[in-house]
């Protein structure tokens, strides 16, 4: 029995770690069943697993997720230069870890070429009486351009910021707690226990 | 020999008595079951308390984790060392407790079938192996108690026949030590969450049978499935959604979709996207089911730029 605890104790710590072949696993805890020892070290080695994942960390800014869809705004004014002098760095270690910001970047730049190699708008002659008096009266056929021009980057624009959806912040544990309720009276559920919260590694 | 009528009446006792020690006993005793709705039903009456290991193999990574359990009257009292939960009849009180105003008991299905139980020992007691079978294929095999009907141990197997999830006591007494009242609670501690309408849901995914749908005080709709072994529920939060819960999460492939999935000793949570709503799955059903799961449910897809205009032009 003392050997097979020194092996069951090699195996409680691949065990935790996510490294037991498929036979052990059933070695490991068939005999967890029986032996008290083995079950002790077990928890002990969970526990230091545990405290040792509790230990702090730094905690990123809240729009460093990998879902920052609000990063949007800052991704343009990182386009044009705009971005304040702290916000600079951040936006960058952001964009060497978030694929879908550094594509939605591309996607802005690309939009941005686009919405810049339109045909320039001109203003309404009325708001320029020394221009009017100036310049020769555009041709019919330039106006129809302009106000097409026009019409395309207010859609590139608005299609560009509808691409931002709000953010909700949702307790996803409450989502858990509400499963288990329901599960709760389902004869399933007797045997298959479904805690959330509790025993989660 | 000579049949007689005295004979023939002793064979009659002796024959009554041999059939009536072989029907099922008292409360108490060694009981036989028939279908697996009886081992669950019997398993949900029981009282008993003790350790639990619960360990889920998943994509190659396993996670595991101890709780200790107390359970009569049908109500779980669980708890990992740190956190601590009563549950039951509807009813989760935890730090944040949920109450369900409703709810339709869906039962067995024919999903399911078992195969003739074996004598087993299990923890120095006398248990009944019992396979769970879906078609042809080993679904679970659960090991009761046969004293209480208490569950001693369950594994749950992939479509692969490879180990998905095993939860096992290591620790066992048939006293349990505390006994909540589960009818003894004040509802205004509970968030009580409402049932809402399931016309236009489909009453069946992947073998997975609607239950109820409620309507959640953050404007989130929870609908339950289950199979009668296994369940799920699925919750619908319009727009974009941050959870803590999926940071760990890990990219897994389902039908050439992409799904967050985060997983637990107990439980399989999956997230993903469609424009304007996010889904979120939680449930213990094995991976295969899932896939077929998500196969039925709306797939991931993203809002196209010029959906986007239109939608900001005429709503």
């Amino acid at each position: 029995m003392a050997d097979l605890i020194c092996d069951i104790g090699e195996l409680l710590s691949a065990y935790l770690d996510g490294e037991l072949r498929p036979g052990e696993l059933e070695q490991v805890t068939e005999h967890l069943g029986d032996c008290e020892d083995c079950v002790l070290e077990f928890r002990y080695l969970k526990e230091a697993r545990t405290s040792l994942r509790t230990l702090p960390r730094l905690e990123a800014p809240d729009w460093v997720v990998e879902d920052a869809v609000h990063l949007a705004p800052e991704l343009s004014a990182y386009l044009d230069g705009e971005l304040v002098t702290a916000e600079l760095p951040m936006v960058i270690a952001h964009l060497q870890e978030c694929v879908r910001c550094r594509e939605e970047l591309l996607g802005l730049d690309h939009a941005r070429t686009a919405v810049r190699a339109l045909p320039r708008v001109e203003p309404p002659e009325f708001l320029d009486v020394r221009r009017a008096a100036k310049a020769p009266r555009p041709h019919r056929w330039q106006v129809p351009t302009a106000v097409a021009g026009a019409a395309a980057a207010v859609i590139l624009t608005l299609g560009l910021t509808s691409s931002s959806t709000p953010v909700r912040v949702v307790d996803a544990d409450s989502f858990a707690d509400r499963h288990i309720a329901r599960a709760s009276v389902e004869t399933g559920f007797a045997v298959l226990p479904a805690v959330a919260r509790v025993g989660a590694p | 020999m000579r049949l007689t009528r005295r004979t023939a009446s002793v064979g009659v006792i002796a024959i009554s008595t041999v059939l009536m020690t072989s029907l099922p006993a008292a409360a108490g005793s060694p009981v036989l079951f028939g279908d697996l709705e009886e081992y669950l039903e019997a398993a949900q009456l029981a009282d008993y308390a003790g350790q639990q290991l619960v360990v889920t193999v998943f994509e190659g990574s396993t996670t595991a984790g101890i709780l200790g359990i107390e359970h009569a009257a049908n109500t779980f009292m669980v708890g990992d060392g740190t956190t601590e939960a009563v549950v039951g009849g509807g009813k989760v009180k935890s730090a944040q407790p949920v109450l369900l105003s409703s709810y339709t008991q869906l039962g067995a299905s024919d999903r399911y079938t078992t195969a003739p139980p074996r004598d087993v020992r299990r923890l120095g007691r006398s248990a009944r192996e019992v396979d769970v079978l879906e078609g042809t294929q080993l679904r679970a095999r659960l090991v009761f108690d046969v004293e209480t009907g208490a569950p001693l141990s369950t594994r749950v197997f992939d479509g692969d026949g490879g180990i998905f999830r095993l939860s096992s006591m290591i620790d066992f007494d048939p006293r349990p030590r505390k006994i909540y009242d589960s009818n003894g609670y004040d509802s205004r501690e509970y968030e009580v969450i409402m049932p809402a309408s399931v016309d236009g849901l489909d009453t069946d995914v992947a073998g997975y049978r609607l239950g109820d749908r409620y309507a959640g005080p953050d404007d989130v709709y929870h609908t339950f499935y289950s199979d009668g072994l296994f369940s799920f529920s699925l919750f619908e939060v319009a727009g974009s959604v941050r959870a803590d819960t999926f940071d760990d999460a890990t990219t897994v492939q389902y039908g050439g979709s992409k799904y967050k999935v985060f997983v637990t000793p107990s439980q399989m949570w999956v997230k993903w996207t469609t424009p304007g709503t996010t889904y979120v799955l939680v449930g213990d059903l094995p991976p295969d089911h899932l896939e077929d799961v998500l196969g039925e449910l709306p797939r991931p897809r993203k809002r196209s730029f010029f959906s986007g205009v239109w939608r900001r032009f005429f709503g």
